[in-house]
């Protein structure tokens, strides 16, 4: 028996009562238990998570890690062409708090400027994906029938094509783009989000509280707007927490086999591809830019998991 | 109690296909609502009584167009919705509303009470500036005992008895004359049931409503009803005044159903006969042959098993489909 | 002859992060042999909650049974017996029922997979054996053609066969005392009235004692020789069946029985309702759960002190500073 599941329904039924407004009898004499202004579910969430350590660590690392990206410009120390040949590879030192690669240039700012590459690349990507995928998803759900059954076998027909191959293919044939790395990416992961939301938007068809707005007669496009998306946010955003590392990753091996993002623009993928082969002379051309692709990475997998958990509808008082 | 029928249905038919294989071939029907026709008084209660698979919630929906019905036509205060659709169907629909049966998945968790109650006057341009609709909603509030200083709150933040109570206001927001009524105590405690019940008997005093009252608990029904109609398998079986119906049940599935309700009294538990009925309820897909109801009957016999008995008169305003009603007003015994 | 189960002051609280919910706040009663007891409550009364503590089937955490004892056959106290204990007695002594067949049984296996489980996790049977049990048991249930029946899935079973196949599952070691947790509510009255006659059957015939939960008064009333009425987590009357029902004693009970709208009553007018709503179990009132909701009440039902037990024979008692009810 699954624990949380039988507490819940132990006492879901005693705690149904905790902080709402008491009323006794019906006559409207009403004596206030909690104050008047409501709590809304997404208030309820944001508490939950922050009581979630690892999820609220994950977050703010984050941050910092943005808010140091964003600000790169200013607060670099070298610029991230700066090359001093003279100087050549050296280890971390005072200077050069991540060293230097062969070419003379501060690792520690070419992680800075990668940094934006990187962060801009995962958060653009998967804009796009979010964009496609919850309007297709949406739109097949809501449809329903014939439309929906075609439009999930289309996807599930694109799921079947070797993406990467695609996009290396095209990555040849266009160029180094940065602008077209952003669409290729994002349009691999749409599919999954489509999906999801897809999936979210049939079962909230059905529920009682779309039919009470059918019945009061609310149009179908406010049904959409009003009722369903609001209700599919908190899967879509646990996706997008997951899936802003997935396409950094992609981006990171792209520019890894020489398809990403060009010199001396540097992105962590392409930081990490010198590093390799610098592996075995200058280890922190390698390290550090790893442990940072990595931390992020991570921190953005626990704020994903925070925020399920957070945004499960079976965990709030329903 | 005027006689002006606010709601009358003709032979509604709801056949769900069911469909199986890669190309979705249509390998069977399920008959979930087989020609019922009813009416509905201004300031009436019906209810509307059955056991699961009887169609009853299906029929509810159908009637107020949120399934299409299959065949049949609906009236509701004297305007054919039957074909209705689009901005026509939509501006009808402040005559007819629904309460559902699960005050937690009846509301939308992400809007607040206030959001929810002024979602159908601004639909129906019922009111008109920010002003009025505080106004109204704060009423809509005060008529269904909820305090209107709890506008801004969300509706996880309140217990089931009062949920519902906010599903009562927003069916009542376009003024409606009818509400068809799912199941709306079922979900609740025993001791809540009682004050919505009460609350619905006062707003359709107060209001002049005339409710369509689905349940399955025939006790509740029979507190609240005027007249009462038993469904069984898509079909009405038998249709009454209420006491008329309590008095002398005359389809055998009425009496077996009204013998197997428990009642508190552990004197009048211990001696009543039980009708047990035998066998399970047969497949929506699959009904028997004649009467739907002969495979379980103690009282079947030749005909019931070829011929479906129609709704017949055996008493004013007491209907029944059953051969054997029939068979004794023809011969005139008890009736 | 003493109690086959007699339970003393059990005491159940969950530590959640909204505040410590007391679902179980001192219940104590006894059964008897063949005796058939209801326990009769609302949402949050504590009825679900007491029986699985008795069983160890509480999660922990957040559960925790932090008081009392039940005795059984005067000889182990279950609440502090150790699981291997437990699971010895659990479906060969002491059975349980559920309310929703579809989720206690295991949609994967074959009911005569589930069904020989019982026996062979208790006894030591061939599995012929057991076959042969797990078909007789099936018959005794009423579910024709039990042979053939033993190979299909419990989704090929209608509601109420599955709540037969519950019960067969819960009585295929002869068990003492059968426990059924709301085993109708979720069926047609057509068929409850079938599974009641049932279980009130082979309760004679199996010599068993049989304690029902349930919301419903009729249940109760056809069913059950004694009766214990809860309230936040606390019994407030205890009697046997015509006692609780025709000498009503305790305000909640009264006004229970009263807001019920009952086939015996009159129609017209009003039902009666209790003021107020359900209890909340994680923030009692001092003094007695049910004052804030009471129609007789007084000052000292709010003080903090022992609401009296008051005795009205040797089987009826109710906890209430109420002599009788007006």
């Amino acid at each position: 028996m699954n624990s949380n599941a039988v507490t819940r329904d132990i006492v879901g039924s005693m705690l149904e009562n905790l902080d709402q407004p008491a009323s006794l009898g019906e006559g409207g004499d009403v004596v206030a238990a909690s104050g008047e202004k409501g709590r809304s579910l997404w208030q309820d969430a944001w508490s939950r998570l922050l009581k979630n350590k690892m999820a609220t660590a994950g977050m703010i690392y984050l941050i910092i890690v943005a808010v140091m990206a964003v600000l790169a410009p200013w607060i670099a120390p070298f610029s991230y062409e700066e090359t001093d040949l003279a100087l050549g590879a050296v280890p971390p030192d005072t200077l050069h708090l991540f060293g230097t690669d062969d070419l003379g240039r501060d690792l520690f700012s070419r992680i800075l400027y990668g940094g934006r590459v990187s962060l801009m690349v995962g958060i653009l990507s998967t804009f796009v994906s979010v964009t496609i995928g919850v309007v297709y998803g949406a739109i097949s759900g809501y449809a329903g029938g014939r439309v929906d059954n075609v439009m999930m076998r289309i996807v599930e027909i694109l799921y079947a094509l070797p993406f990467t191959f695609f996009v290396i293919i095209l990555m040849v044939l266009v160029g180094r783009n940065i602008y077209v790395l952003f669409l290729a990416l994002g349009a691999i992961s749409w599919l999954t989000m489509a999906r999801i939301v897809r999936g979210q938007v049939v079962s909230l068809r059905r529920s009682d509280f779309v039919e009470a707005a059918e019945a009061t007669g609310v149009t179908r496009a406010r049904i959409i707007l009003r009722h369903i998306i609001p209700n599919t946010l908190g899967p879509v955003i646990v996706f997008v927490t997951l899936t802003i590392p997935q396409v950094m990753l992609e981006e990171a091996f792209l520019s890894f086999l020489g398809l990403g993002v060009q010199e001396p623009m540097s992105s962590w993928g392409t930081l990490i591809s010198s590093g390799v082969s610098a592996m075995e002379t200058y280890p922190w051309m390698l390290v550090f830019p790893c442990l940072t692709l990595v931390s992020t990475l991570f921190a953005l997998n626990f704020l994903g998991d925070g925020l399920r958990d957070a945004l499960d509808p079976k965990a709030s008082k329903d | 109690m005027s006689y002006e029928i606010v709601l009358s249905a003709q032979d509604i038919r709801m056949h769900f296909p069911v469909r199986k294989g890669l190309l979705q071939r249509q390998v069977g029907l399920v008959k979930a609502v087989d020609g019922v026709t009813l009416e509905l008084r201004a300031g009436e209660t019906l209810g509307l009584v059955g056991e699961s698979g009887c169609g009853k919630s299906t029929l509810g929906r159908a009637l107020i167009r949120l399934y299409e019905p299959t065949a049949g036509s609906v009236s509701i205060c004297g305007q054919d919705i039957t074909h209705l659709s689009g901005e026509a169907l939509r501006s009808q629909r402040i005559n007819f509303q629904m309460i559902f049966q699960d005050p937690y998945s009846s509301l939308n968790p992400r809007m607040t009470v206030h959001q929810i109650l002024s979602e159908p006057l601004r639909t129906h341009g019922i009111t008109h500036t920010a002003a009025e609709t505080d106004r109204e909603v704060a009423e809509l509030m005060a008529k269904v005992g909820l305090s209107p200083r709890f506008v801004r709150k969300y509706p996880h933040e309140f217990s089931g008895g009062q949920r519902q109570r906010i599903a009562i206001a927003r069916a009542l927001a376009p003024r409606p004359k009818v509400i068809i009524c799912d199941e709306p105590v079922s979900a609740l405690d025993v001791s809540i049931q009682a004050q919505i019940l009460n609350l619905m008997r006062k707003l359709q005093r107060e209001l002049k409503l005339s409710y369509l009252f689905i349940a399955h608990d025939i006790s509740v029904v029979r507190h609240i009803s005027d007249r009462i109609a038993v469904m069984y398998l898509g079909k009405i079986v038998e249709a009454a005044a209420t006491e008329e119906l309590f008095a002398s049940p005359r389809h055998p599935y009425t009496r077996a159903l009204l013998s197997a309700v428990p009642v508190a009294d552990p004197d009048l538990e211990r001696v009543r006969e039980r009708i047990i009925l035998r066998g399970d309820l047969p497949s929506p897909m699959k009904p028997p042959p004649g009467c739907a109801f002969q495979t379980r009957c103690e009282h079947a016999w030749d005909r019931c098993r070829t011929e479906a008995p129609g709704l017949v008169a055996c008493d004013k305003g007491h209907l029944s489909a059953c051969h054997l009603t029939e068979h004794q007003r023809v011969h005139q015994r008890v009736c | 002859m003493g109690a086959l189960l007699e339970v003393k002051d059990l005491r159940t609280h969950f530590f959640t992060r909204d505040g410590v919910v007391k679902a179980v706040d001192g219940v104590s009663f006894a059964i008897e042999r063949f005796e058939t007891l209801g326990i009769v409550g609302e949402s949050g009364s504590g009825k679900s909650v007491t029986m699985q503590s008795i069983l160890g089937l509480i999660p922990t955490p957040p559960g925790k049974v932090i008081g009392g004892s039940a005795l059984w056959e005067g000889r182990l106290d279950l609440v502090a017996a150790p699981r291997r204990e437990m699971r010895r007695i659990l479906g060969s002594e002491i059975s349980m029922i559920f309310q929703d067949p579809m989720t206690s049984l295991n949609p994967f296996l074959t009911v005569g997979q589930q069904l020989t489980e019982v026996v062979t996790a208790h006894r030591k049977v061939t599995r012929a054996e057991a076959r042969d049990i797990a078909i007789e048991r099936l018959e005794e249930v009423g579910i024709p053609d039990p042979a053939q029946r033993l190979s299909q899935y419990p989704h090929q079973f209608s509601g109420g066969m599955r709540q037969r196949v519950m019960i067969a599952m819960a009585l295929m070691n002869r068990p003492k005392l059968l426990i059924a947790d709301e085993p109708t509510t979720a069926l047609d009255v057509t068929v409850q009235a079938q599974i009641l006659e049932l279980l009130k059957q082979l309760q004679k015939s199996y010599g068993m004692a049989l304690i029902l939960i349930t919301h419903d008064l009729g249940v109760v009333a056809g069913v059950t020789d004694n009766v214990m009425v809860m309230y936040a987590g606390r019994p407030v009357e205890h009697g046997t069946v015509r006692e609780v029902f025709h000498s009503t004693a305790h305000p909640y009970t009264d006004g229970l029985l009263r807001s019920a709208p009952s086939l015996a009553q009159s129609r017209s007018g009003d039902l009666f309702s209790i003021p107020g709503l359900p209890p909340d179990t994680s923030r009692l009132p001092p003094g007695c759960a049910f004052a804030p909701r009471c129609p007789h009440v007084n000052e000292q039902c709010r003080m903090n002190v022992e609401i009296p037990v008051r005795k009205f024979s040797a089987t009826h008692r109710s906890v209430c500073y109420q002599e009788h009810l007006p």
